[in-house]
């Protein structure tokens, strides 16, 4: 622009030297063209260095004297150079100029009054070199011009017009274009000294400006200037008014401007001396859009100080979002606005070539509406507000965006909105923060099918986010923080999971600053709430009081993924029902966490509380004073059975649980118990268990639960029990019946009494017991040490050695429930250095089978083995009993009674001692009989076998016995009788011995060595189990 | 009393001839395998049923009660052996480790009459 009215200022110049090169050439020739002409032909071509031409010059003074006016027909100046578009560098038909020579003369005062030019042509080019087509003035450079330039003391310019002027220039330097019709310009102006006044009407038609290499284009049809002034000193005080049509401005093939009008007015104060411009309520009116302009603008050294305020009325945003260039509007392609805006603004800062003043503007919106194409299920509304941007276009530096209390409406919430965007021109970074009234139905369309939340909430948010983001929801990037009050809330998931909360604060924050380890936390929300309540369908319903959540979800956008969630839960009370169970506990606090997949959902569950109480129906009850429980869950739907659909994963320590259940009388707590428990293994690490009057520590594994619970194995077990006192008939009717099927379930006690014991099925149980002190019935045990198996129906306690009083005693024990009225029983069972008496006591049985045992006194070892089937009430199935035992014992004394001291009295001499040497016996038990089998006796002097068979378990209803007296004679007697029907018992004496030669190997016979074999047998069998 | 002493010394010789007559008759001799097969007689637990005796062949066995509400699937196994001379022994192993041998000799052993007596002298029958 500068190099425009260089060359403008430049052509003026050279007309006026050359009009007054024309004056004076009139003064010398007396005004006739005949003479003017040459001569000013003449003068002019000395005086350019290119070719010129004029046709004809007139000269007048005395006609418009005191002016002095000079007429130039149809002057050409030519200078060829190549690339321009023409040779003619000047072609002007009516060249007039008129100057009041008098004043000129007289009073140093140059008064042109008047100057046009019209109809010509004005063609400057400069080449690639630089080169001017212009530069035609001849210069005498041998002379230097030592004097100062002095204007005269009055300068008066008045009715200067030019008409029909077009002017083309062309600069292949610095690659610019610029051409114009119908230049047109109406100058007075008056300049003395220190004052002056000016009145410009400038109009030009049809410019066309162009940089070539920048591809800048500028086009107008018609640019109407009109300037008036008045200088006085160094103050000029002016107004410009402007009118361009139908301006397009053009820059690389982006129209910014596209035909539209600008119109300015400007009036404007100029301080010369400082170098300072001042506007006043400046005007620019573009495309009908008005903006006010004012302040200052000063010129310091090279920089440009500026300070402007800029202002408009409410404007259509549409129009002015029509009014910017085609790729800043393709910026808002994805959303539509509509509403009035007005701005207030200043630019304010140094202008030079390296830095640009800031722009201040604050943006006022009201009625506004906004779509955004992403958003489309969000049409806002009731847009009002402002936002007060700093625009600072200079390098590495940031401008911004504040918003103040911009408020807005989408669907059934409004919101209100402050905040400010950093790096407006860049990322639009984002700090916003949003309060509002949410109807969270609206946020429907925002949330995965799957998740559905109803109510209405109050919402103070702070977000941190760009614009990008935003639009592209990309929630991992956003962040967020901030309070909602919720009301009524309701949340359904899957049509699953349901949670209702009456009135809660909830506080999010996006990202997440909690981390689990099973997926990443997209964001968390904290719920404070004095009243929820959760149901998983067809599994869990529950209510917290006082309770705070601190739920964290995944990415809820990410579709590939599916949603999870976390929760860190604490509440006063919480109240669970699962199924028929009921559960209540004090101060919950724990964690969830579901992470479905894409096979299974799973879940991880972390519980601490108090004063658990679970009811299932009224058959069972659980209290427990403290839980601690951690574990997990994953629900398989194609597993039919409830806890393999869940396969639960939990680790536990219970404290002071009290447990009741229908089927369990007794009454059973537990002060302490950890344990592990999976579908695969139950690890119970440390137990504490009282039931009724037995309290012991169960330690072990369970396992095979799964495949017990498919019916395709057994459930395992080997736990070690150890008890401080266990009453094994209780514990016994505690486990009675598990597992058996409906047949053994269903059958009636035969004899319509109690129920019997039945052995667990389905299961392989191995108990190692340590037991302190047993009660079984009236008997005590101290030390009771061994193992209890049970397999599927079959009880078995074996090698349990304990010790009581009497002796040193092992028993293994069979017990078999195959059904309520056919229960099997055997026993294998050894005392060890015994008390005759003890024995009696411990196992009264033993004197039914062996009555005349208790005529003895000492020490011996006892084995039996022994096997029978009891009904129901543990009666005897007679036919069924068989059993064998043995007794042996050294140095026994005989007890006296009537019939040994009768003996003694005819027998013994008065020194013999009632000391046996030895006994052995052997017997068996074949249903209703038992069998003695032959057996020696020595005391004194005497040797005597004795054996026989009577009845059972009737001692003697039926007997037959035989005594033999092998030593010192031998002597045999026969004893047979029957208690039934009063038979008498019928002696008969002597009859033949049997077994003199019995321990005679020479003389023993064939019978009598089969007996020996039989003792032999059922002695080793007996005692082949002893350890 | 020389009559007397005559007569009882007639009587007694009648006896030895008898006895003697007797014992030089042949002796008893049993068929095993008529023993294969169930055998019983009436229950003393319950007079409308029957106790069972089953002899397989290959010496093993079962026995059972039904009186005593015992059925033949719950029966307790021995094994038998049988002399041809009537050694009959019955051993009841239990399951407790235990060994109950049982002696006896047999009596009759038809097709139908199954008898034999301990060694107290108690006799058992049963039938098929």
């Amino acid at each position: 622009m500068k190099k425009i009215l260089k060359i403008a200022a430049v052509t003026f110049t050279s007309l006026i030297i050359i009009v007054l090169v024309v004056v004076a050439a009139a003064v010398w020739f007396v005004f006739t063209p005949e003479k003017i002409t040459p001569a000013i032909q003449k003068v002019l071509a000395e005086n350019v260095t290119c070719k010129s031409n004029l046709d004809k010059v007139d000269l007048t003074f005395f006609s418009t004297f005191p002016n002095f006016s000079l007429k130039i027909n149809n002057l050409t100046l030519e200078n060829s150079l190549d690339g321009s578009l023409s040779d003619t560098l000047l072609n002007v038909q009516n060249c007039i100029a008129s100057v009041n020579l008098m004043k000129f003369l007289t009073e140093n005062e140059v008064v042109l009054n008047d100057f046009s030019l019209k109809n010509g042509k004005i063609n400057l080019f400069i080449d690639t070199l630089g080169n001017a087509n212009f530069n035609v003035f001849k210069t005498d450079t041998t002379k230097k011009d030592t004097a100062a330039f002095e204007l005269p003391d009055f300068i008066s310019v008045q009715n200067v017009d030019l008409e029909n002027v077009s002017v083309n220039y062309l600069d292949l330097k610095n690659k610019i274009s610029a051409k114009g019709n119908d230049f047109s310009l109406k100058f007075d102006g008056e300049l003395t000294e220190n004052n002056g006044n000016a009145d410009v009407d400038f109009s030009v038609q049809n410019i066309d400006f162009e940089l070539l290499n920048s591809k800048l284009k500028a086009q107008t049809p018609k640019i109407e200037l009109k300037i008036k002034g008045k200088k006085a000193e160094s103050n000029v005080l002016g107004e410009i008014y402007a009118d361009i049509q139908s301006l397009l401005f053009v820059m690389d093939n982006e129209k910014y401007v596209d035909n539209k009008d600008v119109s300015i007015v400007l009036p404007a104060e100029i301080d010369i001396d400082a170098m300072k411009i001042l506007l006043e309520n400046a005007k620019i009116v573009f495309a009908q859009k008005t903006v006010t302009l004012g302040g200052e603008a000063r010129k310091i050294d090279e920089n440009f100080d500026l300070n402007f305020n800029f202002s408009t009325d409410f404007l259509g945003i549409n129009d002015i979002l029509n009014l910017l260039p085609e790729s800043l509007q393709k910026s808002f392609s994805s959303m539509k606005f509509d509403g009035k805006t007005a701005i207030n603004g200043r630019v304010s800062g140094i202008y030079n070539e390296i830095s640009m003043p800031e722009i201040f503007a604050d943006v006022y919106l009201k009625n506004g509406k906004l779509l955004l194409n992403d958003l489309k299920d969000y049409p806002m509304h009731d847009i009002n507000g402002k936002v007060s941007a700093k625009i600072d276009l200079n390098k590495n530096a940031v401008s911004n965006l504040n918003i103040s209390a911009l408020s807005l409406k989408t669907k059934n919430t409004s919101a209100q909105i402050n905040g400010k965007i950093d790096d407006l021109l860049g990322k639009m970074l984002c700090k916003i923060n949003l309060k509002g009234d949410v109807d969270l139905l609206d946020a429907a369309p925002m949330l995965p099918k799957e998740l559905k939340i109803n109510g209405l909430a109050k919402m103070d948010l702070n977000g941190n986010f760009t614009i990008e983001q935003i639009s592209n929801v990309d929630l991992k990037n956003i962040k967020l923080k901030g309070k909602i009050s919720a009301q009524k809330l309701d949340v359904k998931y899957n049509d699953s999971i349901y949670l209702a909360v009456h009135q809660s604060i909830m506080n999010i924050e996006l990202p997440s600053p909690h981390k689990n380890n099973r997926f990443a936390e997209l964001a968390q929300i904290v719920i404070n709430s004095p009243d929820l309540s959760v149901e998983m369908v067809d599994f869990l319903n529950a209510k917290l009081e006082n309770s705070e959540l601190k739920i964290g979800i995944s990415d809820v956008m990410n579709e590939k993924e599916p949603f999870a969630l976390a929760c860190n839960y604490s509440a006063s009370v919480l109240n669970a029902k699962m199924d028929t169970i009921f559960a209540q506990i004090n101060a919950p606090n724990g964690n969830f966490i579901m992470f479905p997949s894409k096979e299974n959902t799973g879940y991880d569950i972390s519980l601490n509380g108090t004063q658990l109480a679970v009811n299932q129906g009224k058959t069972t009850e659980l209290t427990v004073e403290k839980i601690i429980l951690d574990g997990g869950a994953t629900y398989n739907e194609k597993e039919k059975n409830v806890l393999l659909q869940w396969n639960p994963k939990i680790t536990a320590k219970l404290s002071n649980a009290d447990f009741k259940t229908k089927n369990l009388k007794a009454k059973t707590s537990i002060p302490l118990i950890d344990f592990d428990f999976s579908p695969e293994k139950f690890t119970i690490n440390k137990s504490k268990i009282v039931i009724d009057n037995s309290d012991f520590n169960l330690s072990g594994v369970i396992t095979n639960i799964d495949k017990y619970l498919n019916n395709s194995g057994l459930l395992m077990a080997n736990v070690d029990f150890t008890s401080d006192k266990t009453n094994i008939k209780e514990l016994m009717s505690v486990f009675s019946g598990f597992g058996a099927s409906d047949t053994i379930k269903n059958e009636k006690p035969q004899s319509g009494g109690s129920e019997p014991f039945m052995v667990p099925y389905g299961v392989d149980v191995t108990v190692n017991t340590k037991v302190s002190y047993g009660i079984v019935g009236d008997t005590e045990l101290h030390d009771v040490g061994g193992t209890l198996t049970v397999k599927d129906g079959v009880l078995v306690l074996e090698q349990m050695g304990f010790t009581c009083e009497a002796a040193r005693m092992q028993l293994t024990a069979m017990y078999r429930s195959e059904r309520k009225n056919h229960l099997f029983v055997g026993l294998d069972f050894h005392l060890l250095d015994i008390e005759i008496d003890k024995l009696l006591g411990i196992v009264p049985q033993i004197d039914t089978i062996v009555p005349f045992l208790k005529t003895f006194a000492g020490k011996g070892e006892f084995h039996l083995a022994a096997e029978t089937y009891l009904k129901s009430d543990y009666s005897l199935k007679v036919s069924t009993t068989r059993g064998a035992a043995a007794f042996a014992g050294q140095k026994l004394t005989v007890i006296p009674n009537e019939y040994y001291n009768m003996l003694a009295k005819y027998l013994f001499s008065k020194k013999t001692k009632n000391v046996i040497d030895s006994l052995s016996l052997e017997m068996t038990l074949f249903r209703d009989k038992v069998e003695l089998f032959p057996s020696l006796v020595s005391i004194d002097k005497y040797q005597v076998f004795f054996n026989g068979i009577y009845s059972y378990p009737v001692l003697m209803q039926k007997y037959d016995l035989h005594a033999e007296l092998v030593a010192p004679l031998k002597l045999a007697v026969d004893i047979k009788g029957s208690a039934k029907d009063d038979v008498k018992t019928l002696f008969r004496f002597p009859v033949k011995t049997r077994y003199g030669n019995m321990y005679k190997p020479e003389k023993r016979t064939e019978l009598q060595q089969q007996i020996l074999d039989l003792k032999k047998m059922i002695s080793d069998a007996l005692k082949r189990n002893v350890k | 009393m020389k009559r007397k002493k005559s007569i009882i010394l007639l009587i007694i010789t009648a006896l030895c001839v008898v006895i003697g007559f007797n014992s030089c008759g042949d002796p008893m001799s049993f068929d095993s395998s008529l023993l294969i097969g169930k055998w019983r007689k009436t229950s003393k637990y319950d007079s409308t049923k029957y106790e069972y005796y089953r002899f397989d062949a290959g010496g093993n066995g079962a026995t059972w009660d039904e009186g005593d509400d015992v059925s033949e699937n719950e029966a307790q196994p021995f094994t038998w052996t049988l002399t041809s001379t009537g050694d009959f022994t019955l051993l009841h192993k239990g399951e407790m480790g235990q060994v109950v041998p049982k002696t006896y000799t047999m009596l009759t052993l038809t097709a139908t009459t199954l008898s034999f007596k301990d060694s107290y002298g108690e006799r058992y029958t049963y039938y098929k």
